[in-house]
């Protein structure tokens, strides 16, 4: 098969991960090295868009698609009907260097079918990117993402070679697992989970202690690199009949638990001859934006599981327990307390107008973390405004000075001068006022 | 009012600190970019003879640095409202970077957010094509006569390692790959990005060419030269197999997502 070819399989094959994000690593360039590459603590660079407006910043393709796992959501799996290929080593090698050399990308994206073994996979993928660290001295980014049940040694190798590493979690809840993917093991992947966790840390360790001592004596031990921009996981939603609050529960547990960078959340695509313990239909789209949402308030701002997806008492022990709950999911709405995300509003709203008797908060002298409380202000707003009032006492359209929406946010906010828009907290249908504000008011935070 | 010419940033800077020394009004100056060398007006002259009132003048790093960002702006109304504001920010207002509500703190920040995305965008896509690729059977071998060139171009000046004499080399001996890429930045940038693109291409040999100034980078020095017209396309035919891959890696089930 010609490369070309091979390139539009296996790439059409890796379409279906959402990352393609080469942010978080170390900063590192070329400057003293035989190669190319640089990455920036910060944020990768997109270097083109996908007609859905998604980044492409990585050269994201799968070694093969040949798998003898029979996971019913994928479209590798070992039973379906499609044209299958096979990258040699040095092909992605050298795809991977010739795009980066013409700017296209920030690096490689790597994962697999499993063919022979997994650690029969996994070494190629190892022995990928070692070559691109070592003989070709690249010092761009590398993604891979291990294969389930490869071993310690393997895993151990391919941090050293790659900014990170991703192990998919792919179903929220371990029945759903043993469903549609009778060969994947819940237990094995929490435990590489955990294996890379501790690397990881130990690698921050160690680079932390470089830091500190490397001023006073510069001692012989070098650093330990691995993995330095962490680890991630992916989920698919919609597969099972798992609610929002379950999912979201799960993500939490993967943060605090293993320190995960991000969990990626995939709605699952209908694919090609699909498997009949599957929905024929995927969920909205609309419900992965959610997630993604409320993924954000749990990270960053401060919010926990329960105030995002409320779920009545009487229901809540059963839900805690029982992995899934086979509820009609048809039509989510936050109101019934289904454990659901509200699909027309942003979470973050939908969150304020439950909690509407804690509003107005007044812009002059409220806190960093409730400030960013408020539907519209988000941290970057919330810093604007306390910088701001250091100078004088805000006014209520200073707000829209700050480059905030004065719209979205006047309802919730009390400032020097009066502010009719406080009156529409006292409405009942304070949800449809945001509605009407919608076509025009598209910001997420 | 008198004017002042200025070449560059660091000059504007030299000059500014001089004229804060003397404590000069921002409504007397009016600032222009001198295209040509030793234009200096009698009259700045002059003003520049007056007694110093003051040997330091303060402005917080955070000022100097959101200036050096804005002086990318290729508007050059920018000297004046640098000027206006630093006069500020040292005799009067010291936290006035902090109201957002004042119009040249607004302007500053504006220019500085358009640099910045200005900058980052030609971070993102400048593409850079094969040129000469060393191979006797190199498919794209300086084929046609823009290539040659803008070849010719960047290798005679720029690109060929010291001690090799650019008559001597005829395409085919050219055993090193070369890159050249054509951008058209909306500000002035090109300089503050060498660092960015030296050190992630460190060992690759290209030319980036702008009208506005051309960057060279021959793995060891960097130069800069003059703009330069658009040139004509150069194929490369790696651009066939990402043309596949952006084709392929983009799944239609999630094109939707746009419509919310
Ligand atoms: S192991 Fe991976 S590639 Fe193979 S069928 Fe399962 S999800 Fe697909």
């Amino acid at each position: 098969m010609e490369l070309q070819q091979k390139l539009a399989v296996l790439a059409d094959a890796a379409k279906y991960d959402a990352s393609c994000a080469s942010s978080g690593s170390i900063k590192r360039n070329s400057k003293n090295g035989s190669g190319i590459g640089s990455t920036d603590q910060g944020m990768g660079i997109c270097h083109s868009y996908a007609p859905d407006g998604r980044c492409i910043s990585l050269l994201k393709i799968l070694l093969t698609n040949f798998c003898i796992y029979d996971c019913s959501y994928c479209i590798n799996r070992a039973s379906s009907q499609i044209e299958r290929a096979r990258f040699t080593e040095d092909e992605v090698v050298n795809l991977t260097l010739d795009f980066y050399k013409r700017n296209y990308i920030e690096g490689l994206f790597l994962s697999s079918g499993i063919i022979q073994s997994s650690d029969y996979t996994m070494e190629q993928m190892v022995n990928i990117a070692r070559t691109l660290r070592k003989k070709h001295d690249f010092r761009g980014y590398i993604h891979l993402k291990t294969i389930p049940d490869a071993s310690p040694e393997l895993l151990r190798l391919a941090g050293l070679y790659a900014d990170r590493l991703s192990i998919n979690i792919e179903l929220p809840s371990k029945k759903s697992l043993k469903n549609l993917a009778p060969e994947k093991n819940s237990v094995t992947i929490n435990q590489s989970m955990g294996f890379l966790k501790e690397n990881i840390n130990e690698s921050k360790e160690s680079r932390k202690k470089h830091a500190t001592i490397s001023n006073v004596n510069r001692t012989q031990k070098s650093k330990f690199i691995y993995s330095p921009a962490g680890q991630s996981t992916q989920m698919i939603v919609g597969a099972d009949s798992s609610n929002d609050a379950k999912i979201l529960t799960l993500s939490n547990k993967l943060y605090n638990g293993y320190q995960m960078r991000r969990v990626y959340y995939s709605a699952f695509s209908p694919i090609p001859d699909a498997s009949l313990n599957l929905p024929a239909k995927s969920p909205p789209l609309i419900r992965e934006h959610r997630l993604y949402q409320a993924d954000w308030l749990l990270r960053f701002y401060g919010f926990n599981v329960n105030e995002i997806t409320p779920i009545p008492k009487r229901l809540a022990p059963d839900m805690r327990h029982h992995n899934d709950v086979n509820q009609n999911i048809a039509t989510p709405d936050s109101h019934s307390g289904n454990g659901m995300l509200d699909l027309d509003i942003d979470p973050k709203l939908s969150w304020a107008i439950r909690n509407r008797d804690i509003f107005p908060v007044n812009i002059n002298t409220a806190s960093l973390e409730r400030l960013m409380r408020v539907p519209g202000i988000g941290a970057i707003g919330a810093s604007k405004i306390i910088k701001s009032r250091r100078i004088r006492p805000l006014r209520v359209h200073d707000i829209s000075r700050c480059n905030l929406s004065l719209k979205k946010i006047a309802p919730f906010i009390e400032a020097l001068d009066a502010n009719p828009a406080n009156k529409y907290l006292e409405q009942a249908n304070l949800k449809q006022y945001f509605l009407n504000l919608q076509p025009t008011q598209m910001a997420l935070f | 009012m008198f004017t002042v010419q200025i070449r560059d940033f660091e000059h504007w800077r030299t000059t500014a600190r001089e004229l804060l020394q003397r404590d000069t009004c921002p409504s007397l100056i009016q600032w222009e970019v001198e295209h040509q060398q030793g234009l200096f007006g009698d009259m700045a002259e002059s003003h520049f003879a007056a007694d110093v009132v003051y040997q330091q003048v303060y402005v917080s790093a955070q000022f100097l640095s959101l200036i050096e960002q804005a002086a990318c702006y290729r508007d050059d109304a920018k000297w004046s409202v640098f000027y206006r504001l630093a006069y500020r920010i040292a005799f009067q207002e010291k936290e006035l970077l902090n109201d957002m509500t004042d119009p040249d703190v607004a302007r500053l920040y504006t220019m500085c957010k358009r640099v910045s995305r200005d900058k980052h965008k030609m971070k993102a896509f400048v593409r850079f094509k094969k040129m000469g690729d060393g191979s006797r059977h190199g498919e794209n071998h300086l084929s046609d006569d823009a290539a040659v060139s803008i070849g010719n171009q960047c290798v005679a000046e720029h690109l060929v390692p010291e001690g090799l004499a650019p008559e001597s080399l005829a395409p085919e001996d050219l055993i090193i790959e070369q890159y050249v890429a054509w951008f058209e930045p909306t500000h002035l940038i090109v300089e503050s990005l060498a660092t960015f693109f030296t050190q992630r291409f460190s060992n690759m040999h290209f030319a980036i060419l702008t009208p506005d100034c051309c960057m060279y980078w021959n793995t060891k020095e960097v130069c800069f030269g003059e703009g330069v017209q658009k040139p004509d396309k150069v194929h490369d035919k790696l651009e066939e197999l990402w043309c596949e891959y952006y084709a392929n890696i983009f799944n239609p089930a999630r094109v939707k997502l746009k419509a919310m």
